[in-house]
């Protein structure tokens, strides 16, 4: 009953709270001595320059880091807001010291009113794929006290409703000897697992089920042997078992759920080792990859091409041909990053668009060009092409700060590009073009072999149009299908 | 709240209250970064809405600059910043029902449309106005029952047992 009472008088919370300066406006000396006040930022929508749009994008890309503005301000403070940081392990870069003070306010208070607090909570949970699981909408305080003040280890979100695994190791005399898994459902606990002599690293819940990843161990002593366990919604174990690479220390920095198949991306020091599993827990394939392992942890991966797309820290990767590199360039290899909108929301930067294979519709080529190089033939049904289409197409949002042009957050839907953003009522709009039915051409004109031209005009490929709706604080708080349906553009005018 | 961050928070209040008692005007800033979030909600139960709670927080700062030194170092200042939020705020409350006819007096009171959620509401029509502050200073505040019966000029045994009360009612009500 009073954690019931808590929870009601906690809705108060939600009321803005006054800005300072308006209370303490007959306080003059504080006025002029206080910290900048919290300003909210009129929404402008702006079309950028071609120029300047490529600027933003490449600045996004490049991932430019940030310089902290250092102000001389009560350090004793500053120190305990670092320290702060430093326990909960939230990231101070691109912060000032003013903000990051009044971010540690913000938090220890549990006011969760300061615009900064977001961000910062933010940076390390970046990244969503919007057709699995979005950042909750419950809220900032929420995300705090289940991504950070639960001190059990990490947790991972599932696709169930209100359902996370949290995960946390057990040492005595400093060799490990298990680990521990532990099921949360609305805050409850439904069951912990003992998993001995194992070094939890990672989980991923598909369903009720959970692949849970690490390294093996013998005697409180790292074995260098990756091991995936799969449990089941009761927490037995469905099987486990253990893979050796050429690694010489592997970490399991992430595993993605994609089609049937298990991807672990395991990194040592100066290599990645990507290696499929299904759900037996049957090898399908793997290969290693030239990657600087330096620097924060892997914690987005969404797929992209024949490689993948790599959130690490606040630097966007892409692997491809056995290398893992920064994003540095609008055009790498067979794929364009196509910024097709932009959006200046609440003192960030929204940029709207799309992974396209690099195909030039100028030079005659079209996406069957692209299916010939790839499969060595031209002819495939619609069924195929409408599904090789959705593989090669990616829309993405990137949101940055205007000034580095630090990517803060990034947004991706396959099979979809990205094309109208809108800001209207403190709320942005982005339209994106989920690719439906992709016609072959040969279906429509039976005797038609040459020409599959994918562009405007030719009315082959039909998207839907749906809408996906932030805060003002970059979080996905709705969608909906438009009912509308649009051609494919090669490049939106 | 978690009792360590809550005693993080009043260590640096603490602090504040020590700074603005001699003369440093930036503790009132930090005090309204620490406890302004608590100062509203609180009087917002006493008061009914927000238009007259942010009235009682600005009084509160002031009422917090002008008797800064009255602030022993080392005291609870949550307890000491309630405390005047508490009585600023039934001062307020005591203006308005001044204003209000006999039969409206013992009610929820409503100035505008800036109320907090329905939830809310309900959860503090079922309660006394004293039932109300128990409550909330306890759950929502932090304090121990000891401060709350302090501020309330009653016993500690008598502020567990109206608390205790409270929870029974409130208990029926939602079991209903």
């Amino acid at each position: 009953m009073k954690k019931k009472i808590d929870n009601i008088l906690h809705q108060l919370d939600s009321y803005p709270l006054p800005e300072k300066t308006k209370i303490l406006a007959a306080f003059p000396e504080v006025s002029a001595e206080a910290e900048e006040p919290i300003k909210a930022p009129i929404p402008v929508r702006r079309r950028l320059s071609p120029a300047k749009l490529a600027a933003f994008a490449m600045a996004a890309l490049l991932i430019v880091g940030g310089g902290i503005t250092v102000a001389a301000m009560e350090a004793k403070e500053y120190n305990e807001a670092m320290d702060f940081f430093e326990e909960y392990n939230l990231s101070a870069e691109g912060f000032s010291r003013s903000e990051i003070k009044k971010i540690y306010r913000d938090i220890v208070s549990e006011s969760f009113t300061y615009e900064k607090t977001e961000e910062a909570l933010a940076s390390g949970l970046v990244g969503y794929e919007i057709q699995s699981k979005p950042l909750d909408s419950d809220g900032l305080k929420r995300l705090w006290q289940m991504g950070y003040v639960w001190n059990i280890g990490d947790q991972q979100q599932s696709g169930e409703e209100g359902v996370q695994y949290h995960y946390s190791l057990g040492m005595t005399a400093e060799k490990l000897q298990f680990s521990e898994v532990v099921k949360m459902k609305n805050d409850q606990r439904v069951w912990k697992k003992r998993l001995d002599d194992f070094y939890v690293q990672e989980v991923r819940p598909v369903g009720d089920h959970v692949f849970v990843a690490g390294e093996a161990y013998q005697n409180g002593e790292g074995t260098r042997t990756v091991r995936v366990y799969l449990l089941d919604s009761d927490s037995d174990v469905v099987w486990f078992k253990d893979y050796k690479s050429n690694l010489s220390v592997p970490v399991v920095n992430y595993m993605l759920y994609q089609k049937g198949n298990c991807i672990l991306f395991s990194a040592s020091n100066d290599r990645m080792w990507i290696l499929t599993i299904d759900m037996n827990g049957n090898y399908v394939s793997d290969r290693y990859a030239r990657y600087d392992n330096t620097g924060a942890k892997i914690t987005k991966v969404v797929s992209l091409g024949d490689g993948y797309l790599m959130l690490k820290g606040n630097q966007l990767m892409q692997e491809k041909n056995g290398t893992v590199q920064k994003m540095a360039t609008l055009q790498n290899g067979n794929e364009q990053y196509q910024i097709t909108d932009s959006v200046e929301f609440n003192g960030l930067v929204y940029l709207s668009g799309r992974v396209v294979p690099n195909i030039s519709i100028a030079d005659g080529k079209d996406i069957l060009d692209y299916y010939e190089e790839r499969f060595g033939q031209t002819l495939c049904s619609t069924e195929e092409l409408t599904q090789f289409f959705k593989d090669q197409y990616t829309a993405v949002l990137l949101i940055c700060d205007p000034n580095s042009g630090r990517l803060q957050q990034f947004y991706t839907i396959p099979g979809a590009t990205g094309s109208n953003l809108t800001v209207k009522d403190n709320k942005l709009t982005w339209d994106v073009n989920r690719y439906a039915k992709v016609q072959h051409i040969c279906e429509t004109y039976k005797d038609v072999r040459i020409g599959y031209l994918v562009g405007a005009g030719f009315g082959l490929v039909q998207a839907d149009v749906w809408q996906y709706v932030f805060s003002p604080y970059g979080q996905l708080v709705g969608e909906k299908d438009t009912g509308r349906s649009v051609e494919y553009e090669d490049y939106p005018s | 709240m978690n009792i360590l961050w809550q005693a993080r928070i009043d260590k640096q209040a603490d602090k504040a209250l020590c700074d603005l008692s001699q003369g440093d005007m930036n503790g009132l800033s930090v005090i309204y970064d620490l406890y302004g979030r608590l100062i509203l909600s609180v009087a917002y139960t006493i008061v009914g809405n927000f238009a007259d709670a942010e009235d009682v927080l600005q009084d509160v700062m002031l009422l917090l600059a002008r008797y800064a030194n009255l602030y022993k170092a080392g005291n609870s200042p949550r307890a000491y910043v309630m405390s005047i939020t508490r009585n600023t705020a039934i001062n307020l409350l005591k203006k308005r029902k001044n204003n209000l006819s006999t039969d409206e007096i013992g009610e929820v009171p409503s100035r505008d449309g800036k109320l907090a959620s329905v939830e809310v509401q309900d959860l503090l029509a079922q309660l006394t106005e004293e039932e109300r502050q128990i409550v909330t200073l306890h759950i929502y505040a932090g304090l121990s029952h000891r401060q709350v019966a302090e501020m309330l000029e009653i016993s500690p045994s008598a502020a567990e047992k109206k608390y205790q009360r409270a929870l029974k009612k409130l208990k029926k009500h939602y079991e209903s």
